[in-house]
């Protein structure tokens, strides 16, 4: 008298093979071109190369903090790629495909100050629920840190972090209620020549 | 920064969209890359087999013959491409080590072939992958042993002016270069095989008179073996000392091993002359016989695989070492355990840890 159900062995098995045989490919090129605002020779260029460092066409977060921290090779840059991966990895599935990351790249070099700065907002808030809280500021302030590592000038104390959010949170924080919203961080930023200054370098990044 | 992450830095400079808004000053300009030109295909034609690739994975390793403008003086005008007249199958593992940044070598080529490839289009082997880096490196090991066998096979040629000390050496080295070489190398060798017979003969019981019991032969006809002692010894000595006088280094000589075994067959007989009737160390003097034995390894002159032999040991030596450490590791730890199991009874062999050496020995050896 058996009860259980007939194994699902063979299945599982090759349940395991799709998973460790992970590839993946991309939407057809005129798809991306629409979705972007990259044309098709930049679209081309970007995908060979990132195929040639992912040739299973995603990258998940390991690849994606290897390569991050071959280019900040004085700190340590892995908490910040962390939250890069996290930003960039918009439906969630613990991979970043070649859509998300062209999309990110095409909102970040090519796309107006408010929606870059909307994707800066989606970067700092780590649990998405619409504000940051000095919590959160935290721990993006000390992963930026962490990626300088020693090597920066004047030498940076170990609260150096702590004071910084503070002294964002007093720009940004209009109302005081020690969250700042999109609205109050879009507003601010709109307001801060600097920031609005730095916003315009990324405009010939490809 | 491996050749394929460049393609990545635009990414990164977008990454730093995250520090904008918190940072205090604003940001520095980026580099502008002022050499972008529009990425084109190259036709690298290696005897007619065509290779092409992107200009900038070639560009990746500008000091290499392919990244650099030295290609320029490979470049056929006519038919717009790169001409090298080279091994194509070689190049597959160069061009790779363009595009993916690894050097790998393939089991199959030639370790010759493949250096002069490399060194051709300017690759240093030292950049090979470690998958490969054992294999390449045995492969040039036994290759440079071979070539310096070959060498040492050519030196027969008549070198001119050659001191008669030198000559002398190369004789006693090379016996084949010339017959009184030849004829000192048989001779020699006579002799050893004699002494050697000698020795095992010395021992052996002779028919004797009825009156007196067996003797053994070196005792009955100890005349002759003594004349037949000091001939070879005297032979010995002669060559050891023609052999000194020519060595092109004396100290190194008397430090080689050859040397010292020869040494070690001749000595025993003058410290017989010498001390012959002092009764109270003829005991000490019979052991100092046994030495005589290594007279048979002065045949490692005459035989290449008694050397080979030597070699072989020589160079497993550390591992012998091991096997010897882990069995005494092991007779010491069986033998306190037999000592201990047999303190009880009376009358037992094993009297002391020493004493169950032999025992253990004996048993693990599977000689019981």
């Amino acid at each position: 008298m058996s009860l259980t159900p007939p194994s699902s062995s063979p299945d599982s098995v090759e349940d395991e093979l799709e998973l460790s045989a992970v590839r993946h490919r991309p939407e057809g090129l005129e798809q991306l071109e629409a979705l972007t605002r990259f044309n098709r020779k930049e679209l081309q260029i970007l995908y060979r190369g990132f195929k040639n460092e992912c040739p299973s066409g995603v990258v998940n977060e390991d690849t994606f903090k290897d390569i991050y921290s071959q280019f900040f090779p004085q700190g340590d840059a892995s908490t910040y790629a962390h939250f890069l991966f996290n930003a960039f990895d918009t439906d969630k599935d613990g991979s970043v495909s070649f859509e998300d990351f062209v999309m990110g790249l095409s909102i970040l070099l090519r796309g107006s100050v408010q929606e870059k700065l909307n994707w800066a907002f989606n970067l700092y808030d780590i649990n998405k629920d619409g504000c940051i809280t000095k919590e959160e500021m935290l721990d993006i302030m000390k992963a930026i840190y962490d990626m300088m590592g020693k090597c920066t000038y004047p030498l940076l104390k170990d609260d150096t972090p702590r004071q910084h959010v503070e002294i964002f949170f007093q720009k940004m924080d209009k109302n005081k209620d020690g969250v700042v919203t999109i609205d109050e961080f879009i507003d601010c930023c709109q307001n801060d020549e600097n920031i609005m200054r730095s916003m315009q370098l990324f405009d010939n990044v490809i | 920064m491996a050749a394929g992450v460049a393609a990545w830095l635009p990414f990164a400079r977008a990454a730093a969209i995250g520090w904008m808004p918190v940072a205090n000053c604003p940001m520095p300009v980026a580099p502008r890359d002022h050499r972008k030109r529009h990425d084109e295909l190259i036709i690298l034609n290696v005897s007619g087999r065509r290779f092409q690739t992107w200009r900038t994975t070639l560009d990746r390793y500008p000091d290499t013959l392919l990244g650099s403008s030295e290609k320029q003086f490979f470049y056929d005008e006519e038919t717009k491409e790169y001409f090298f007249d080279r091994d194509p199958d070689s190049f597959r593992s160069i061009l790779n080590f363009y595009r993916t940044g690894k050097l790998h070598y393939p089991r199959y080529e030639c370790i010759s072939a493949y250096d002069e490839e490399l060194t051709f289009f300017g690759i240093i082997p030292e950049i090979i992958g470690d998958c490969c880096y054992e294999e390449y490196k045995d492969r040039k090991r036994e290759n440079a042993e071979r070539l310096q066998d070959d060498q040492d096979d050519n030196k027969d040629c008549k070198l001119p002016n050659m001191t008669y000390r030198e000559t002398m050496w190369r004789a006693f080295e090379n016996p084949h270069t010339s017959t009184m070489a030849l004829v000192f190398y048989y001779v020699t060798g006579f002799f050893i095989a004699i002494s050697v017979l000698t020795n095992v003969i010395e021992t052996v019981p002779c028919g004797a008179t009825p009156s007196q019991k067996d003797m053994p032969c070196g005792e009955r006809y100890t005349i002759a073996f003594f004349c037949m002692d000091t001939a070879c010894v005297l032979i010995f000595t002669v060559e050891y000392l023609m052999r000194l006088f020519a060595a092109p280094s004396r100290y190194q000589f008397m430090r080689s091993v050859m040397s010292i075994i020869d040494v070690v067959a001749i000595f025993p007989y003058y410290i017989g002359l010498v001390m012959t009737d002092n009764e109270d160390v003829s005991g000490a003097f019979v052991t100092l016989r046994v030495f005589r034995v290594f007279r048979i390894f002065k045949f490692s002159r005459h035989s290449q695989g008694l050397r080979i032999l030597g070699y072989t040991l020589k160079s497993c030596a550390s591992e012998l070492g091991f096997l010897l450490f882990s069995l005494t590791m092991a007779i010491i730890i069986f033998a306190t355990v037999m000592f201990y199991a047999e303190k009880g009874s009376s009358s037992t062999k094993f009297t002391s840890i020493p004493a169950s050496f032999w025992y253990t020995i004996v048993t693990m050896t599977t000689l019981g």
